[in-house]
Formats: structure tokens, sequence, C-alpha cells
């Protein structure tokens, strides 16, 4: 940290000051002998320098301050539980990514030839009869179906891989996948809600018809 | 946990293998022990009205997701900030894509989140935040050295890990940053200055109905 660095006071783009160097070396505790010495002989040609430094520690005393302020709360921020036990999700997908690639191309292929699931029967469905023993595929199929029908479902996302374990004492595998289905709707009495003040100057939230907004800033029509 | 600078470099490598290989003990040590000037890089990246506490969270579930990928466990510093850096700017990214994708309901967004910002900025001059305030207007090269600096504990070469950059490049940045951090208070105290001795403006519209 002792290597020369020429005296110069330019502007930000330029080295800082030699003086500027010296008094963030004090101020930070990473002055050398070398830095104090230095630092020494140019205050008593320059006392200003012995203010400079008394601002500098007082602003980074502010700072640090400020800093711990801002940033307490982090310590109460901790990983997910899930990492604390043994061998980590990340591991175990990494260990059982194959087979869940392949569990999940099963379950779409069967699902599209119709095949028997254990559990649960074919997808396909009888228009406009909703059994009372209907299964959760089965009423998920019909939810679907109607959804579509209606245009309330518009499709469905691709899914998402979240977990793989091996079922205890089982050959078996658990995948666990997030199925996301898009729907969509029409709204007659949409709100936002604006931050007004009142007349004394107070934040205060007010509700305002969407229509309003629109027309108002935007040129949206509904 | 001791103290961040109490950790050898072979006990912070040590750690960091140990959450590579999936130990979740290690994986806790790990983050308790870089969290706390992880959440000052956030501070110096993300948007003003972004929730620290949030981005914080947003990190630790990238760490536990991605610190398989982590080849070698000394660089888990400027691994761990290049996850810091990028959930803020996504965020920022987030927060301007949300703001294009619906200009109405951005509308409000932006007026709510501008008056939350300037209450922040008035919270933070009243609970004395003055300077955090000052360090948070300058470049982002020069704001991140500073607010890491500002974590006790973290000397030139700590930062300098975090960062992957060589000391002496910290060091001229605080330098610097220490400069323009002056003129801007000094900027802020004359305009308190101008206001006090005018006196509170008064718009004429104001009282119109």
């Amino acid at each position: 940290m002792n290597e020369h660095i020429p005296h110069n006071s330019g502007g930000f783009d330029a080295e800082p000051a030699r003086a500027d160097l010296l008094i963030g070396r004090i101020v930070d505790g990473e002055a050398f002998e070398d830095d104090w010495n230095e630092f020494e002989a140019m205050s008593r040609s320059e006392p200003s320098m012995l203010v400079a430094l008394a601002r500098a520690q007082r602003e980074h005393a502010q700072l640090e301050h400020d800093v711990a302020d801002a940033v307490a709360t982090c310590e109460l921020i901790e990983v997910p539980d899930s990492a604390l036990h043994g061998v980590s999700m990340a591991a175990r997908f990494r260990q059982y990514s194959g087979w869940a690639v392949a569990a999940i191309v099963s379950l779409a292929l069967l699902t599209v030839l119709g095949v028997q699931m254990p559990g649960g029967s074919h997808s396909g469905n009888q228009a406009g009869l909703i059994p009372a023993s209907m299964n959760s595929e089965q009423a998920l199929n019909e939810y679907m179906r109607t959804g579509m029908a209606e245009g309330r479902v518009v499709g469905e996302m691709p899914t998402v891989l979240m977990n793989v374990q091996q079922v205890p004492s089982s050959r078996e595998m658990q995948v666990v996948y997030l199925r996301q289905i898009v729907e969509r709707a029409r709204l007659t009495d949409l709100s936002v809600l604006n931050v007004e003040r009142d007349e004394f100057g107070n934040p205060r939230y007010v509700s305002t018809p969407v229509h309003r907004v629109a027309s108002r800033s935007t040129g949206l029509r509904y | 946990m001791r103290p961040f600078l109490q950790m050898t470099m072979f006990e912070e490598h040590q750690l960091a293998g140990g959450a590579i290989a999936g130990n979740g003990e290690a994986l806790q040590s790990l983050w308790q022990h870089h969290r706390r000037w992880v959440a000052a890089v956030l501070l110096a990246h993300k948007p003003r009205d972004a929730e620290l506490d949030d981005l914080l969270q947003d990190v630790a579930m990238a760490l536990v997701k991605n610190i398989h990928t982590l080849k070698d466990p000394a660089s888990v510093k400027p691994w761990l900030r290049t996850i810091a850096v990028n959930t803020a700017r996504s965020e920022g990214r987030r927060k301007k894509v949300a703001d294009q994708a619906a200009p109405v309901l951005a509308e409000s967004a932006r007026r709510f989140a501008d008056l939350r910002a300037s209450t922040e900025a008035q919270q933070a001059r009243e609970e004395g935040r003055r300077a955090l305030e000052a360090a948070q207007t300058l470049p982002p090269e020069y704001r991140e050295p500073l607010l890491l600096r500002a974590v006790r504990g973290m000397s030139y070469r700590h930062i300098a890990d975090v960062m992957d950059v060589p000391m002496t490049t910290v060091e001229t940045r605080i330098a610097r940053a220490r400069r323009m951090l002056r003129q801007e208070l000094d900027r802020t105290d004359a305009e308190t200055e101008t206001r006090a001795a005018h006196g509170p403006r008064m718009n004429v519209g104001d009282n119109e109905s």
C-alpha cells in the first residue's frame, strides 16, 4: 500500500490527491509508519490537512453509523430451513435429475395416450356430465375443457420440476412439479389506488376507476 | 459466529467447501458470515424504493439454489457479490418492465414510489442518515466500495476480494468517493441554508379552490 502515488488534485477521472489517499488510509486504519510520517510532514506546511482529516473521520463515522442502521435487519434474514437438513435439495436434484426428466416425459406420454394411471382413469370426458366419483385428474381435465369452452382458461404453461425424492423403502421416485394454468377475466369494476394529498399535505389513498385513469393519462379504452 | 475479520482465509474456504458439498450447517454459517456486506452491496445497487430485506432474502434463496454450481471455494465472495448485484439490477429491470407493461397501474405505482422515496429520504434525513443519503447519489463504482468500507470490519483487502479488483483500485475509488461525498454534503448543506434563509415557498395556486 505504500507505493508512490503522484500528487495530483485533478478531477475525479484523475488520480486522487496524495493528501486524500493519506487521509483515507488514516481514517480506514490502513496507514503504515511511512504514511503517518508523510502526513505529519505535509500537515506542518499545510495545517488545513488536519481539518480535512477531522472532517473525513467525522463523515466516515456518520456513514458507518448510517449503514449499520440501514442493514441492521439483515441479521434476521436466514437461509431457508430446507437447506439445513442433510444433503441439499440441489444435490438431490443433481442425483435424480435424469429420473425426473424421464418421469415427466412418461407422465406426458401416458396422458397423451390416455393410458390408465395408478389411482386414475382415462383422461377423456363425457360432455356435460360430472360424475360424483370424479378423481382429481378427471376434475382438472373437466375444468380445463369447460374453462376453455367458456373462454376463461387460456392454456397451461410448461410444467416446472420442483423436487425429486426417492420414496423410502421403495424403488419409486416422488416427483413434485408445478402446473400453471393461465386464466382470463373481463371486469367492469376495476379500480386502482392512487396516493393524493389532503388539504394538510398528508398522503391518503383514493380509489379511482381504471377507465377514468386510462382515458385521462394513457388513452386506453375499456 | 465470530465477527468478519476474525475468520481466517482458510476457515472461510473450509466453510465454503462444506456448503458446496451440501452441508446445511456450513451453508448457514457461510450466509451468516457474509450477509452484512452482501446487504451493503445491495444497498449500493438497489433501486431506491426496493426493500433491502426482500432483496437479501432473494440472495439467500439464490445462494441455497446455486451453491452447488460454485467450482472454487476461494471465489465465494466475488460469486456472492455477483448474485447480489444481479439481484439488485434485475429488481430495477423488473420494475422498469412492469412500468412499461402496465401504464395505468404504473402511474399510481410511480406516484406512490415517488412519494415513498421522498418520504424515505426525508425520514433518512430526520433519522440522521444524511451521510448515507448523500452516498447514494454517487456513481455505483464509487458508491459500492464506500458503503462496503462503512461495514465494520471490512478492510481494503476484504473489499478487493469481494469486488475482485486490485487493492489499489479500492483505495483510489474510496478516496474519490469521499471527495464526492464531501461535495454532495456541502451542496445539501448550502441548499438547506438557502431554504432556511428564504422561508417556505408559497404557491399562490394552492389556496384556490
